[in-house]
């Protein structure tokens, strides 16, 4: 059902589209620098970089939209819920368009040197956790809890992956001191990733808070 | 509009002219006329207490019994019981009196007067009180309901005292119009003179003594109608006034 | 375990032909707070009268099922329905304060025209006039009409009065819809510090007011009970999609 205000509808639906739109520029921005570390395009990564303004820019919007609505309609259970969710969730995603900037960093850095046999895995891992976000993001626009709550579940084996590249990248180190710069930077590369990924898991954990009212947040899973 | 108002005046008080006008010419202000005319003045006032003390608690609580404790059938019987009595001319009225208090009594007396003035006054104090008690706010009535007060309690102290400025603007009415009646007292109040006896056991009230001075062709009777009637005018004069004020004030 | 304060068992009533209350059955515990919120028409205000017997002097009403009052019964033969009205008072949308009575004289007209004697009279006036915040507004002309006051502080002096009697439970019906904000907060405020002294049911059209003032909300739909619970959870997550709907303000 509607609310028999449509100005205050028309107003809920801007800060959804918003907040959908900050993710969809967050993950253009990882799986095009993604992209261009196996693709080897230096300019490209480059390029990413100043989007991430844009993404601060609507962190500001999205948040004094919010703190409106919160002033003018008193918003009260699944509107409040909705509203409390949003602000949380634009710090997450704030955050994963930093975390997307270092990645392109690294992938500059990394493009001016040969390229690793490992760097495989990490593209993998980069897929994994690009659909995380997606799926967490979905699960927002459609209000779904169920495809929130395998997100959630999914963020033990990007754990585990980042834990098997992190080693891996340890061992190619020790191989040859000429790896340790290129083995450093993978290394960053992948916790950028997994921490991307957990901020996307806390994305879904407000989408489930925002549906069902329920708190999901540190409980074991 | 102020020609039309300026016309009705004086249409009206043309006739108050007139007669206060003829009164002055034949009044004689001998000592025993202005000793009838204050005698006869304090029994007016006498009568129309007597009258006020009979009607008002009867008209009052036939009021509330109309308006709070009667179903809709006895009301419409009540009502019209009132209409009824109210529409009997006074005089009918005087002789009912005779016969159901004078003649048991003995004679004739202020009190059957009173009684004869009373019963054409209770329909019009028991009919005003039951409209003003129907007036009185909702809001009040909640409140006493609210307040846990019993049915009677909320009537008597608080009910009444909501409409008691209303009510005392009809008794002061009533009084004002009882010092004029003369036809419930021929009756009833006439004092042993109407009789033919040559010393009066009581004074009658004004009206009356009027109707008997003036049926005498003597100038000194004339006179002592004269006197009558100006006493009688001012008593009135003075009492609509007081009657006005108390309603003035109440607003 | 404790018996509530009030407890309504199956509570269904009728005025004329038109069913007003359809089956409640509620329980309010001492001293809480529970508003009742719903559009209007859903049987609010008739629910609070038949909790102290005020909906049996409408004419054509009627009534049906229990309404116990610590454990008693306040329909049953040998209770006084006078009795219930001094248990549980009333105060009502539009402040009523009697105008042939002064301010003070109003205060204690529950026990004056009741034709109690009151030990200390002048002492109560004050406590009451002190718990509801009108003392130092008032203290100066007691003997005034209590129809003299703005309408905020007759109502306060409403609320004095119906505490007077002591009750064990306050029923307001809209307390402060004929109010201005400022007054209304000072009545709000005021809930609270009555809270150690009565039980209070509070029906609002304000939905904020029962958020600030409640603990315990009711959502009343056509004569129905749809959803009872803690104000927190009702606020932020009811479970009946029509108190959802109403509170968010998608009611159609």
């Amino acid at each position: 059902m509607l609310h028999t205000d449509s100005l205050y509808e028309s107003e809920l639906s801007k800060l959804r589209e918003s907040v959908l739109l900050m993710g969809a520029k967050c993950q253009e921005v990882v799986t095009r620098a993604l992209a261009a570390l196996a693709s080897r395009e230096v300019e490209v990564a480059r390029e990413l970089i100043p989007l991430d303004a844009q993404i601060d820019q609507l962190e500001v919007r999205i948040d004094d939209l919010a703190l409106m609505i919160l002033a003018r309609r008193q918003p009260v259970a699944k509107d409040l819920r909705f509203i409390a969710s949003v602000l949380k969730m634009v710090t997450d995603l704030e955050r994963i368009g930093d975390l997307a900037v270092n990645i392109c960093e690294r992938v500059v850095e990394l493009c001016q040197e040969p390229t690793m046999v490992e760097q495989e895995e990490i593209t993998t891992l980069g897929v994994e956790v690009i659909r995380m976000l997606q799926d967490a993001l979905n699960a927002f626009a459609t209000g779904d809890a169920t495809l929130a709550r395998e997100v959630l579940a999914r963020d033990e084996a990007v754990d585990t992956s980042f834990a098997r590249i992190f080693h891996s990248m340890v061992a190619c180190m020790m191989k040859s001191n000429e790896n340790i710069e290129r083995a450093t930077r993978l290394q960053s590369l992948a916790r950028y990733l997994e921490r991307i990924a957990d901020h996307a898991t806390n994305i879904a954990e407000m989408v489930v808070f925002m549906v069902k009212g329920q708190d999901v947040r540190h409980a074991p899973r | 509009m102020s020609m039309v108002a300026l016309a009705s005046m004086v249409l009206a008080l043309a006739p108050f002219a007139a007669m206060v006008a003829h009164a002055l010419a034949t009044v004689r202000l001998s000592a025993a006329i202005v000793g009838a005319c204050a005698s006869a003045l304090l029994a007016s006032l006498q009568l129309s207490l007597i009258t006020v003390a009979i009607a008002l608690p009867v008209g009052v609580i036939a009021g509330m019994f109309i308006a709070e404790l009667a179903g809709p059938q006895a009301v419409r019987w009540v009502v019209l019981g009132h209409d009824t009595l109210a529409s009997i001319p006074p005089i009918v009225l005087g002789m009912f009196v005779y016969a159901v208090v004078v003649l048991p009594l003995g004679g004739f007396s202020l009190f059957a007067g009173a009684v004869a003035l009373a019963l054409s006054a209770i329909p019009t104090i028991a009919l005003s009180s039951a409209e003003l008690l129907r007036l009185v706010s909702p809001s009040i009535r909640e409140a006493t309901l609210g307040l846990g007060l019993p049915r009677h309690r909320a009537l008597f102290l608080v009910l009444l005292r909501a409409v008691l400025p209303g009510v005392a603007s009809v008794v002061a009415l009533t009084f004002a119009r009882a010092l004029g009646e003369v036809g419930a007292l021929l009756f009833t109040a006439g004092s042993s003179r109407w009789l033919g006896a040559s010393a009066p056991t009581a004074a009658s009230p004004l009206p009356l003594e009027i109707f008997v001075a003036v049926q005498s062709p003597s100038a000194d009777s004339q006179g002592r109608a004269a006197a009558m009637t100006l006493t009688l005018l001012l008593l009135v004069s003075v009492s609509s006034g007081c009657s006005r004020l108390l309603r003035s004030v109440n607003r | 375990m404790t018996i509530p304060k009030l407890s309504v068992t199956d509570l269904k009533a009728v005025i004329g032909t038109v069913e007003a209350l359809r089956g409640i059955s509620i329980a309010v515990a001492a001293n809480e707070v529970l508003a009742i919120i719903g559009p209007s028409g859903a049987g609010k205000s008739t629910f609070l009268r038949c909790l102290n017997r005020m909906h049996e002097t409408r004419p054509g009403a009627t009534m049906s099922g229990k309404v116990k009052l610590d454990g008693v019964d306040i329909h049953a033969r040998t209770i006084d329905p006078v009795w219930v009205r001094r248990r549980v008072g009333l105060v009502f949308q539009r402040p009523n304060p009697l105008p042939m009575l002064s301010i003070g004289e109003n205060v204690v007209a529950g026990l004056t025209l009741a034709g109690e004697y009151i030990e200390r009279r002048d002492e109560l006036i004050e406590t009451m006039l002190r718990r509801v915040a009108l003392w130092n507004d008032v203290k100066d002309r007691l003997g005034k009409p209590g129809t003299s006051l703005s309408s905020g502080q007759q109502q306060r002096l409403c609320i004095a009065r119906a505490l007077a009697l002591r009750p064990d439970v306050l029923l307001m019906d809209e307390p402060c819809s004929s109010l201005d904000p400022s007054a209304t907060a000072r009545i709000e405020e005021l809930l609270n510090e009555l809270r150690s002294h009565v039980t209070m049911l509070i029906v609002t059209h304000n939905l904020q007011q029962a958020a600030r003032v409640a603990d315990t909300t009711a959502f009343f739909h056509e004569g129905r009970l749809v959803e009872h619970d803690r104000a927190n959870v009702i606020f932020t997550n009811p479970s009946d999609p029509r108190t959802e709907d109403y509170i968010t303000g998608r009611f159609g």
